[in-house]
């Protein structure tokens, strides 16, 4: 019962969708007249004509698609671009018609082809090899050094230094176990000297 | 691989670097013309004055057709190199034609009638002519060939010396049909 009152609406629908599409007599006539013409209704000719206008370029605004400008020359443009899809030009057409005048810079997209493939291979190409490249240099790092400790940067710099040294079966130096008493020839600790001194001025100063 | 890696990365970074150096010397204000070698496209337009011009006519000699209007400064600047132009090559091997971009045919007589010249103008009604020619500002200017053919454009103010070059350029080549033209011209 139910599948029966599906399919009845499909049919409606379906009819309903060829009803616009059955030609009026005197609409053809005029269509023939005028030699070529498009098929489209208002709405589909509106809305393929701001397709065209989103993919052009406005030669004023330069950043700016054709549609989406205000200049006085894209407003010009995008009712060029409605009367040619109106007398039965494709988009393709309309855009070969603007690409023959301004050059291949009036599309905001670069066709693939030519020379333009660059675009689209470069920036893949180099992501893979740059990729490649990281990965290589990351194994090397890791296979080469597999008992270092991963962090050891901190403020003081000493501490981690002594526990790297540790951890590593060394033993530390004295100005390391030392904490804040770094021998005064080792540029390490003098850093991690200063590098605290700065950190306490920077917490004092808000 | 490392002994590699410190040739390839560099030898890599060239093509890039010469693209970028490449885009830093070009002006992206000015457009290469995709009209140059190919025909004028046609008009037959009404001028300031209330006449009609076909472009088709001016076969057989030099045209200079300048895009213009009143609101735009360097076209006050380059108006005396058109009136020296004008002045200059005779109506038989060069017409100077002006197309009136984006501007009213009062404030456009105004222009002239204040800065002088007398090569007419056409007025442009709803941009078609200049989105014909590919033009996205003014002034531009093209040199079209006797034959018909775009020859070159100019974006920008006119000098004398580019105008002087280009004309007499198109003229030279004109002239083993200098004594057909006249004739072809005659109806």
């Amino acid at each position: 019962m139910r599948s029966r009152t599906i399919r009845g609406l499909l049919v409606a629908t379906a009819l309903l969708a060829i009803g616009p599409v059955s030609p009026d007599p005197s609409h053809t006539a005029i269509a023939q007249e005028a030699g070529r013409s498009s098929s489209l209704s208002d709405a589909e000719l509106d809305d393929l004509a701001a397709q065209v206008a989103s993919e052009l370029r406005c030669p004023v605004c330069r950043n700016q698609a054709v549609g989406e400008s205000s200049a006085e020359l894209s407003r010009e443009m995008q009712a060029v671009i409605r009367e040619r899809l109106a007398a039965g030009d494709t988009p393709e057409q309309v855009k070969d018609y603007f690409v023959a005048r301004y050059g291949e810079w009036i599309l905001l997209k670069p066709e693939a082809r030519g020379v333009n493939l660059l675009v689209y291979v470069l920036p893949v190409l180099t992501f893979l090899i740059g990729g490649l490249i990281v990965w290589r240099l990351l194994k090397r790092w890791s296979g080469g050094s597999a008992g270092r400790p991963a962090a050891t940067v901190t403020v003081g710099g000493t501490a981690s230094y002594a526990e790297g040294a540790s951890e590593l079966g060394q033993e530390a130096p004295e100005a390391a176990s030392a904490e804040a008493a770094p021998a005064a020839g080792d540029p390490k600790a003098q850093l991690s000297e200063r590098d605290e001194a700065w950190l306490e001025r920077a917490v004092s100063e808000g | 691989m490392r002994r590699h890696l410190r040739w390839l990365l560099p030898l890599a970074a060239l093509p890039v670097l010469a693209l970028l150096a490449y885009g830093l010397t070009r002006s992206t204000f000015v457009l290469p013309s995709a009209l140059v070698g190919q025909p004028a496209p046609d008009f037959r337009l009404e001028t300031l004055d209330g006449d009609t011009i076909q472009l088709a006519d001016h076969r057989g000699k030099a045209v200079l057709l300048n895009f213009w209007a009143s609101w735009c400064i360097p076209c006050r600047a380059e108006h005396d190199v058109l009136i020296r132009t004008s002045r200059t090559y005779p109506p038989t091997d060069l017409a100077v034609i002006g197309v009136v971009y984006q501007d009213s045919r009062a404030n456009a007589m105004t222009f002239m009638r204040g800065l002088g010249g007398d090569w007419p103008s056409v007025l442009d009604p709803s941009t078609r002519i200049a989105i014909d020619y590919g033009v996205y500002g003014v002034p531009e200017s093209f040199f079209v060939g006797p034959d018909g053919q775009v020859a070159f454009k100019h974006v920008g103010a006119l000098t004398w010396d580019l105008v002087e070059s280009k004309v007499d350029s198109l003229l030279a080549r004109r002239d083993p049909a200098l004594s057909r033209a006249p004739s072809s011209e005659g109806s």
